[in-house]
């Protein structure tokens, strides 16, 4: 088609092409605040020579196709999941820093009461006022470990709701991305409509992305197959296989994949990862500790009681009802003898038979306040306390970082792709080469970095 | 030089080196990536000269919350790294490129030329 004629219409195909990029052009322009669009480019290709005398047959348009690669957009993806994951993290251990109060004004504030009215009543030993006065701090002492431990536990059944509407939430998703799956796979992914629901199913993968972590795999027409990165699928094709729920002993809510079995623990990132994190190990831990600080100034209190006697020359009894390590905090309780009337005359603030005015059991129970009685005896029950406290804000403390870390990652792989584009593939190489070369100087140092940190906190413990 | 100063005041200047380092892998800058690295450097070696054989009881605290800040500075380095590093990646082998060394410590391999400008 050499000749004038051909030579008309390579150059009307040139200015189609040209034409149609400005309009793909203006579509990105006027989408650039959309979220979820993805920015289309013009694809030109070279037309074949038709005959040995031509030069070529001009450039004719492949189609406008969405710009994305998809390793960067599985990327993207994973860091949702972590910065969802963190977020949880942080907005639900907010809460139960709430809970536990802050130091000096909480549970510490209640252990302070309490010895101190053992101080008093070695002072004033036969002090009937003084003696219900150690009984009543001692219940007050009681009830401030049970609301602690009830609202660690309470907290504990919030995160479980939410556990269960963010189940639901996947499964709606995943629905959905079935759905968008079957328009897909009828559809031409270079028209416009193709592109539109291309958008769709991407901005739902990321919405389910930043409830459960995934694994994806883009399918020709460009829907997904999904799986958990357990590797439990959640959409094949046009089918979604919704998650399920079952209840545990202490009826907290498991997760099931389609066939029954019990994923929970394979689920650590997205939203859904930070709740059950926080539910299934942040919370009991947290419980953990306050069941065996309450174990500790139980048995601490009654092994100093016992060795005295009380107003009637008795051996003394257990002040404190006897307690089980597991759930001590909530059940913890004064002996009923000594809160029954008159049962004041029970506390053993003598350390000789038939001495009332001998206080040396009131006063070691009052220094008990300054004796290493939890932690295996390294720390006060007031240090074992702040350390509960201070380890519930440095987990949100971190959680809170991690969540700022993954939205700058976020934000440093697209600064990353506008930093190295339009230039040529060649210096695109060589600018990333040149951040992989400068960040890998600075990683050398990372391992001396953390053995210098562990010397220090070995030292500081 | 190093005496006059206590662990936690080094660690507030490591903190400070690995916060930079963040702040450069954020952006990201590689002018600043490579100041970072003369930066953590220096703070390496007067680590080196620090005698770490006491803290004083009142440092304690101040120290422990020091070193927890920079744990967390240095987590963040390490996440903004593994980002970046597996960007480059991708976007290196996208075109074909491979990014390790060859057994001589040679620079990296390319591949065939017809490999390139497939992106897309």
């Amino acid at each position: 088609m050499s000749g004038l004629l051909g030579m008309l219409s390579l150059a009307a195909r040139s200015l189609d092409a040209q034409r149609y990029g400005l309009d793909v052009v203006g579509q990105n322009i006027a989408n650039v605040n959309t979220a979820g669009y993805t920015k289309r480019v013009t694809e030109l290709a070279a037309m074949p020579a038709t005959d040995r005398w031509s030069a070529g047959g001009g450039v004719e348009i492949v189609g406008a196709r969405a710009m994305r690669d998809r390793l960067i957009d599985r990327r993207v993806r994973e860091e949702f999941s972590a910065q969802q994951r963190d977020s949880a993290v942080s907005q639900q251990l907010g809460v139960v820093e709430v809970a536990v109060g802050q130091a000096g004004a909480s549970l510490d504030a209640a252990l302070d009461d309490f010895f101190d009215a053992f101080a008093r009543l070695a002072d004033t030993p036969i002090s009937a006022s003084a003696r219900e006065e150690v009984v009543q701090q001692g219940q007050a002492l009681a009830s401030a470990f049970g609301d602690v431990a009830t609202r660690l536990t309470s907290a504990q059944r919030d995160v479980d709701l939410q556990v269960r509407a963010s189940v639901e939430q996947v499964n709606a998703i995943a629905s959905r991305i079935a759905s968008l799956n079957a328009k897909l796979a009828g559809t031409s992914p270079s028209t416009p409509e193709g592109a539109h629901l291309r958008d769709e199913v991407n901005r739902a993968v990321e919405e389910l992305a930043g409830l459960v972590g995934l694994n994806t795999i883009e399918r020709e027409h460009g829907g997904f197959d999904i799986e958990t990165v357990s590797g439990r699928p959640l959409v094949i094709g046009e089918r979604a296989y919704p998650l399920g729920l079952t209840e545990d002993a202490q009826g907290l809510a498991q997760i099931t994949s389609s066939d029954g079995t019990v994923i929970t623990g394979g689920i650590s990132s997205g939203a859904l990862g930070g709740l059950l994190n926080v539910r299934d190990r942040h919370l009991p831990d947290y419980l953990a500790r306050l069941d065996q600080l309450a174990f500790d100034v139980a048995q601490g209190v009654n092994t100093l009681h016992q060795t005295g006697y009380d107003l009637n020359g008795n051996t003394g009894t257990a002040f404190y009802a006897p307690v089980a390590l597991q759930g001590a905090a909530s059940s913890m309780a004064v002996n009923p003898l000594l809160t029954a009337a008159g049962g004041g005359s029970l506390v053993a603030a003598s350390g000789t038979s038939g001495v009332a005015g001998d206080t040396a059991i009131a006063r070691a129970l009052a220094k008990l306040r300054e004796a290493p009685v939890s932690n295996g005896g390294s720390a006060t029950a007031a240090e074992a306390w702040s350390q509960i406290v201070y380890r519930v804000g440095r987990d949100r403390d971190d959680a809170r970082a991690g969540e700022a870390t993954q939205a700058q990652v976020l934000r440093q792989i697209q600064n990353l792709q506008d930093a190295v584009s339009g230039v040529s593939l060649d210096e695109e190489a060589a600018d990333m080469m040149r951040f992989q070369r400068a960040y890998e100087a600075n990683a050398r140092f990372f391992t001396t970095i953390d053995e210098v940190l562990d010397t220090l906190i070995a030292m500081v413990r | 030089m190093t005496t006059d100063l206590g662990p936690a005041a080094y660690t507030t200047r490591l903190r400070a080196a690995l916060d930079a380092l963040g702040d450069a892998l954020a952006a990201p800058a590689v002018e600043s990536l490579t100041a970072a690295e003369a930066s953590l450097a220096a703070v390496l070696a007067e680590f080196s000269q620090l005698s770490l054989n006491t803290i004083p009881d009142g440092a304690r605290a101040g120290l422990l919350a020091e070193v927890s800040a920079a744990r967390r500075a240095l987590a963040r380095a390490r996440r903004l790294g593994e980002a970046l590093s597996s960007v480059v990646h991708a976007t290196l082998e996208a075109q074909g490129r491979f990014t390790g060394y060859d057994r001589r410590g040679d620079e990296p391999v390319h591949a065939p030329a017809g490999a390139f400008g497939a992106r897309g």
